[in-house]
């Protein structure tokens, strides 16, 4: 049964349904839990237990910063005519990040250069080259890998992978970040830097007038998801396109790129960096 | 050693993020679990369990109807529960 179509949950019973909604709502106490979910109900309340003393202090700023945007931000909405409150579009990018973060495979990776070895060549070579060449390389790399990690992660799912560590994890933390990013375009840039997550952004961009121009790909590809369009997206939101290499302008001065953004070169190379 | 007899036998590996969750120790195991689920539905039950949202407001947030917030949430919490039910019986 193919998951976009939703039909599963109309067959689950309205028990299980109210239990699930109790257990969201961290209403339900692991020792009294229902066979089959006192483990599920252990693993909510360790999630937002407080941070144990011995887990890394960049972890819990991840986290702290998270529940502080939370916090500061109670979704107590004002009836406004605006599509979505910009508090709340703060609240997402805290929790696009959040997600981002954590899909690398550990929050702790936030406390200092938040995306993974990809990350860091590309950075290097934004001073080198123009940002938008850079990013269209890393972009390439990282979308090949992201489809060959996406099916491999459907496959083992329900096989207890010991971690959320993989090839797409690049991918799916820029799609996140990026898609946090823009969900503040034209709002308060300066407070977004502000969050951890960002600042990995920024030093993965080159710089913070760059990461227009690096999350321009990742734009192209889940603009339509970021302003939700409903059940006709697929569940996965990391995935930008894999043609990073339209054939128009750019600078003909890298052939360094591996076979998967060759051919078309250097897409980006135009109009972006100039951006900011 | 202090650790109960049944923790041991359910425990698949030293490091395995269920394991570490199992055990009451590791919040960020617990996050890792959470955030191995499809993007959609991490983000969902994110918001929902860390953040302490109900439904509609998540359902502002994610720019999705809360029907389908709810079945997002709701998946993501089963897939979990099959997640820690099966490390548990793979140890045994």
């Amino acid at each position: 049964m193919h998951p976009l179509l939703g039909l599963p949950e109309a067959a689950l019973p309205a028990a299980d349904q109210d239990l699930l909604e109790r257990l969201l709502d961290g209403r339900v106490d692991p020792a009294s839990a229902p066979p089959g979910y006192g483990r599920l109900a252990r693993l909510l309340a360790a999630a937002t237990a407080p941070a144990a003393p011995e887990e890394l202090a960049g972890e819990q700023r991840v986290l702290g910063e998270f529940t502080a945007v939370m916090r500061s931000h109670p979704p107590t909405l004002s009836p406004r005519r605006t599509p979505v409150p910009r508090k709340l579009l703060t609240i997402k990018a805290a929790a696009a990040a959040l997600v981002a973060v954590l899909s690398i495979g550990g929050v702790a990776a936030a406390a200092g250069g938040l995306l993974p070895d990809q990350a860091s060549p590309v950075a290097g070579q934004a001073v080198t080259t123009t940002g938008a060449d850079a990013a269209a390389h890393g972009l390439g790399k990282a979308a090949a890998a992201n489809l060959g990690g996406s099916a491999q992660a459907g496959a083992t799912e329900g096989q207890g992978r010991a971690s959320a560590v993989g090839p797409d994890a690049t991918a799916a933390a820029k799609a996140g970040l990026c898609r946090a990013w823009q969900a503040g375009q034209g709002g308060d840039h300066g407070r977004r830097m502000e969050a951890v997550a960002f600042q990995a952004l920024v030093d993965a961009a080159g710089g913070a007038d760059k990461v227009a121009a690096y999350c321009q790909d990742v734009a192209a590809g889940s603009s339509a998801d970021a302003h939700g369009q409903g059940q006709t997206s697929p569940p996965s939101v990391s995935a930008p396109p894999t043609s990073v290499s339209p054939p128009s302008s750019g600078p003909p001065a890298d052939p360094g790129s591996p076979a998967s953004t060759a051919p078309g070169g250097h897409g980006q190379g135009g109009p972006p960096t100039t951006s900011g | 050693m202090s650790v109960p007899v049944e923790a041991l036998a359910e425990r698949p590996a030293p490091d395995d993020p269920v394991a570490q969750v199992l055990e009451g120790r590791s919040t960020r195991a617990a996050l890792a679990l959470v955030a191995e689920l499809p993007a959609d539905q991490a983000e969902v039950v994110a918001l929902r369990v860390l953040g302490g949202l109900d439904v509609a407001e998540v359902a502002r947030i994610v720019g999705k109807r809360p029907g389908t917030v709810r079945v997002l949430a709701h998946r993501g919490l089963r897939r979990l529960a099959r997640r820690v039910e099966a490390a548990g019986l793979a140890g045994l």
